[in-house]
C-alpha cells in the first residue's frame, strides 16, 4: 500500500496553471494561522518544542518559495499540512527515532501539585512509549485523527495516501496502542 | 441472522469504535456489537485507548511572533516571496551581459579616442581636420562628425586600407 511522494510534484504534473489567488491566501494576516496548525501538527509528530519549531520554519519557507505550486487557493491548508507532515515525517526518518521529551514540562496555569504533576508526567511517558512502538506513518495517522480529531479523509489527504491506506495505518495503530495497554494492565 | 462464532477482526472493531467505518460495514458490526458481549468489550477498550490518547496535553504555546519574523526573514534570504518585485530568471544574464557591454565601452573609449584637448578644436570649425601620422604607410584623421578614420597603406601589395569609427 504505497504512500506517494511530494503532492507538488503530483500538482506539477497535472499540469494545472497555478491560481492568480494562491498568494493572498499566504498573506500576512492568514500566515499566522497557518503556522500555528502546523506547528500543532509537526509537534505531534516529532514530539518536542525545538524540533517542531525547527521543522515549522522549514515547512513554512517551502511552502513560501514554491506557492506557486498551489493549482486551488481553497486547498491552501490542506496543502501547507502536507508540506508540514511530509517535512516531519522527512525529519523523523533521518533521525531514525522519535524524541517525546520536552525540555520544559510546566503545567499549562503553572498551579499544579508535584504530586499531580509526576501524575501527569508518569502517564505522559507511557502514553509516549506505546507510541514509539508504532511506525512513522502509523504514528502520524493515530495522532492526527484521534488526538487532533482530524476526519480520516483529511488524513489521508496531508499524509498523501489513499483513505483506503490511511484507515489501514489508523486500525494497525489502535490494535498496536491496544495490545500496548493491555500489556501494562496484565 | 447471525451466524455463530462469527465476530468482526480486531482492526474492523478499531475502526469501528473511532467512528471511521461507512456504511454498510458500520451498520453490520453496530448489529453484531449490539448482541456480543466479547465484541462490545473490545470496542468499549478502543474507545477507552482512544480517550487516553486524548489526554495527552496540546501543543504548547510558543513565541509565534518571533517563529513568524525568522520565517520571513529566511524567505527574504532565499528570494521567494513578492513574486510582483521579482526579476525573471532570463533577466539576469541580459543585465549581466549589458554591464559588461556598458562596461567595456567605457574601457576601451580612450583607446581610439583623440583625447579631450584636440577634439573641440576640429569640432569647431578649422578647415581641414587634422591628420596624424600613426607610423609609416598609415596615418589618421579626425572626421568633422567626431569620428576616426585610419588609412594605411602595403607597399608590397600596393593595397590601402580605410577603417572608419563612428562616435557614439
Amino acid at each position: 500500500m504505497p504512500c506517494f511522494g511530494s503532492p507538488m510534484v503530483r500538482d506539477r504534473q497535472r499540469g494545472q496553471p497555478a491560481d492568480p489567488r494562491a498568494s493572498d491566501v499566504l498573506d500576512e494576516s492568514s500566515l499566522d494561522e497557518h503556522m500555528r496548525r502546523m506547528f500543532r501538527l509537526i509537534y505531534r509528530i516529532v514530539g518536542n518544542v525545538p524540533d517542531a519549531q525547527d521543522l515549522t520554519q522549514e515547512a513554512l519557507v517551502k511552502a513560501l518559495t514554491r506557492k506557486g505550486q498551489l493549482k486551488d487557493s481553497r486547498k491552501a491548508a490542506s496543502w501547507l499540512n502536507r508540506i508540514a507532515v511530509n517535512t516531519a515525517l522527512d525529519f523523523v526518518r533521518k533521525r531514525g527515532r522519535v524524541r517525546f521529551r520536552e525540555l520544559d514540562e510546566r503545567s499549562p496555569d503553572g498551579t499544579e501539585s508535584p504530586e499531580r504533576r509526576a501524575i501527569r508526567g508518569e502517564t505522559r511517558s507511557w502514553l509516549e512509549g506505546g507510541l514509539e512502538l508504532l511506525s512513522d506513518r502509523e504514528r502520524t495517522a493515530l495522532l492526527l485523527r484521534d488526538v487532533e480529531d482530524i476526519p480520516a479523509a483529511e488524513v489521508a489527504r496531508t499524509m498523501g495516501c489513499s483513505p483506503a491506506t490511511v484507515r489501514s495505518h489508523i486500525a494497525n495503530a489502535r490494535v498496536k496502542f491496544r495490545k500496548y495497554r493491555k500489556e501494562r494492565e496484565l | 441472522m447471525r451466524r455463530k462464532g462469527f465476530h468482526p477482526d480486531e482492526h474492523t472493531l478499531s475502526l469501528f469504535a473511532g467512528g471511521d467505518l461507512a456504511f454498510p460495514g458500520r451498520w453490520f458490526v453496530a448489529r453484531h456489537v449490539a448482541g456480543c458481549p466479547d465484541c462490545a468489550a473490545t470496542v468499549a477498550a478502543f474507545a477507552s485507548a482512544r480517550a487516553e490518547l486524548r489526554s495527552l496535553p496540546p501543543a504548547p504555546e510558543v513565541d509565534f511572533r518571533a517563529l513568524a519574523h525568522r520565517i520571513r526573514v529566511e524567505v527574504a534570504q532565499t528570494g521567494g516571496p513578492a513574486p510582483r518585485n521579482r526579476i525573471p530568471r532570463w533577466a539576469a544574464p541580459v543585465g549581466l551581459g549589458a554591464a559588461s557591454a556598458a562596461v567595456a565601452v567605457v574601457l576601451l573609449l580612450p583607446l581610439w579616442s583623440p583625447g579631450p584637448a584636440k577634439l573641440p578644436r576640429a569640432a569647431m570649425g578649422s578647415p581641414e581636420p587634422e591628420v596624424r601620422l600613426l607610423h609609416e604607410g598609415a596615418e589618421a584623421q579626425l572626421t568633422a562628425d567626431g569620428g576616426l578614420s585610419v588609412r594605411s597603406f602595403h607597399p608590397g601589395s600596393g593595397a590601402l586600407t580605410i577603417t572608419d569609427y563612428y562616435a557614439p
